[in-house]
């Protein structure tokens, strides 16, 4: 959990000058300048960098994740490895 | 009765320089000399082709424009056309704020849009392989990308789009926004052309079409080998004059003639009738007659096809007048910048207006019997000149040329 936290961290630190280990977990993408744009091309190097398959928003939602957080991500991110391996 | 409309801003980017005052610089100059800004391919290595030259952007480097987010969303044509209409907005001296900018538009055209992101995303999809290519990719290489990049950083409210008419793009971007203005829709227009493609995938594709030179461009010569491919930007903003003088802005010219027509012929080859057709209706339109053009920027891209039709169809049009006005290609100055070409060819012509002076057709050598129109060759002329036409001849037969007129007291 703690590595996939971290290596999540280092994709986002490309997409933030905000201090992220400074996050909280109540803390929004949008709240430290990530926006829906930018939230695009991080799912996108998240499908990459962990070989997963980030599904369309409305599938996700319908099983209770959101992309909205740092902890939501890194919730979905965990949840998708482990249904891989 | 039709608005008149008058160009208040001017901007560019091309192998002929970085900026306005550098283009002007290159394009005045005097040479028996080849132009150097023709020059082998740095942007890739082109040892596996056959034509190993173009007309690049020199000392140009992105980040210098751009930060790191924006290179993310922008192709380097995009690129050039936010450096060209940034330099032509301050140029106008103009800003977009309410409520301006809903009465103002962006029309820019490109032959083909974002070339490089094309091959890039591509080449490493299907041969080093990538599993997808970047989410950014259909939103970069859009042909209408540098339109809306541009809206989106001016607040342009009003009618953005793109035009794409191979070589005449930009001369129907312009047309396209006077054709706004006179009908009063919008006030002013950010108007221009781009390209950027000067790749490998790009340059096999042309090669096979064999009008690529490996000499370098030299139109209306009689050793002629074929055009330069060239890249780069330009961009001007037109207002309506009434608009232009109710904010005292400094008019550089006027647009007083458009003139489109299609051959209807053939993708590739040019026909005589049909430049002389759009040169004709941009007469007609500017109710002007042969007589009074002094200067045309010709097509002139260095082909024999576009030497022969062209001149045949300005001898067709404008008959005993034919050997009297001036004709040049600045072509051999800036390279065939394809859906850039009329825009920059345009800002060619206008700085002609406004020094009194012709730029030169460069990298000519001996004339040809064939075609003997008065060309000006390797130095510019100064002579006293009241309307000026640009012609862009477009594959496909698309065609569009436009008359400028001085505004400057003779």
């Amino acid at each position: 959990m703690n590595d996939i936290k971290t290596q999540i961290l280092l994709i986002l630190k490309e997409y933030s000058d905000v201090d992220l280990t400074q996050l909280s977990a109540e803390d929004s993408f949008a709240s430290i300048g990530i926006d829906s744009l930018s939230l695009v091309e991080i799912i996108f190097d998240l499908e990459e960098h962990f070989d997963i398959t980030i599904p369309p928003e409305a599938d996700f939602a319908a099983q209770g994740f959101s992309l909205q957080s740092l902890d939501e991500i890194v919730h979905l991110v965990t949840s998708l490895c482990q249904q891989k391996s | 009765m039709n608005k008149s409309i008058v160009v208040t801003g001017m901007g560019c980017i091309s192998s002929a320089g970085n900026n306005l005052a550098e283009f002007s610089q290159s394009l005045f100059a005097g040479s028996t000399n080849d132009c150097t800004n023709i020059a082998p391919i740095t942007l890739f290595d082109p040892s596996e082709l056959s034509t190993h030259i173009a007309a690049e952007v020199k000392h140009y480097h992105p980040t210098e424009h751009f930060n790191k987010a924006q290179l993310k969303q922008l192709d380097r044509y995009a690129q050039f056309s936010l450096i060209a209409s940034e330099e032509a907005v301050n140029h106008a001296g103009i800003e977009f704020s309410s409520p301006l900018a809903a009465r103002s538009c962006v029309v820019i055209g490109s032959s083909i849009g974002g070339q490089e992101t094309i091959e890039q995303a591509y080449r490493q999809y299907y041969l080093q392989a990538k599993k997808r290519p970047h989410p950014f990719t259909v939103p970069k290489l859009l042909p209408s990308a540098a339109s809306s990049q541009i809206s989106m950083k001016y607040g342009i409210t009003g009618p953005s789009f793109a035009t794409s008419s191979a070589c005449s793009s930009s001369g129907h971007a312009i047309a396209m926004a006077a054709l706004m203005l006179r009908a009063g829709m919008v006030d002013v227009a950010i108007v221009g052309g781009a390209e950027a493609c000067i790749t490998l995938g790009n340059f096999q594709a042309w090669e096979g079409l064999r009008v690529l030179s490996n000499d370098t461009c030299r139109p209306f010569s009689a050793d002629r080998s074929g055009l330069v491919i060239g890249e780069g930007a330009g961009s001007l903003v037109l207002e309506t004059k009434e608009h232009a003088q109710q904010r005292n802005a400094v008019i550089h010219a006027e647009l007083v003639g458009i003139g489109m027509s299609s051959d209807a012929h053939n993708i590739v080859q040019p026909l005589m009738q049909g430049a002389k057709n759009a040169m004709s209706a941009a007469l007609l339109d500017a109710n002007l007659q042969t007589r009074q053009i002094n200067y045309i920027n010709a097509h002139g891209s260095g082909t024999i096809q576009n030497d022969s039709t062209e001149t045949l169809a300005i001898k067709a049009l404008f008959q005993q007048y034919a050997d009297k006005l001036y004709v040049s290609s600045t072509k051999a100055i800036h390279g065939h910048v394809l859906g850039a070409g009329a825009a920059i060819e345009s800002i060619a012509t206008i700085l002609a207006l406004q020094n009194q002076q012709l730029p030169a057709t460069r990298n000519y050598r001996s004339a040809d019997p064939l075609y003997d129109l008065n060309y000006i060759v390797n130095y510019p002329i100064t002579t006293q000149l009241d309307y000026a036409m640009s012609n862009s001849f477009a594959f496909g037969g698309q065609n569009c040329s436009l008359i400028y007129k001085n505004v400057k007291p003779i």
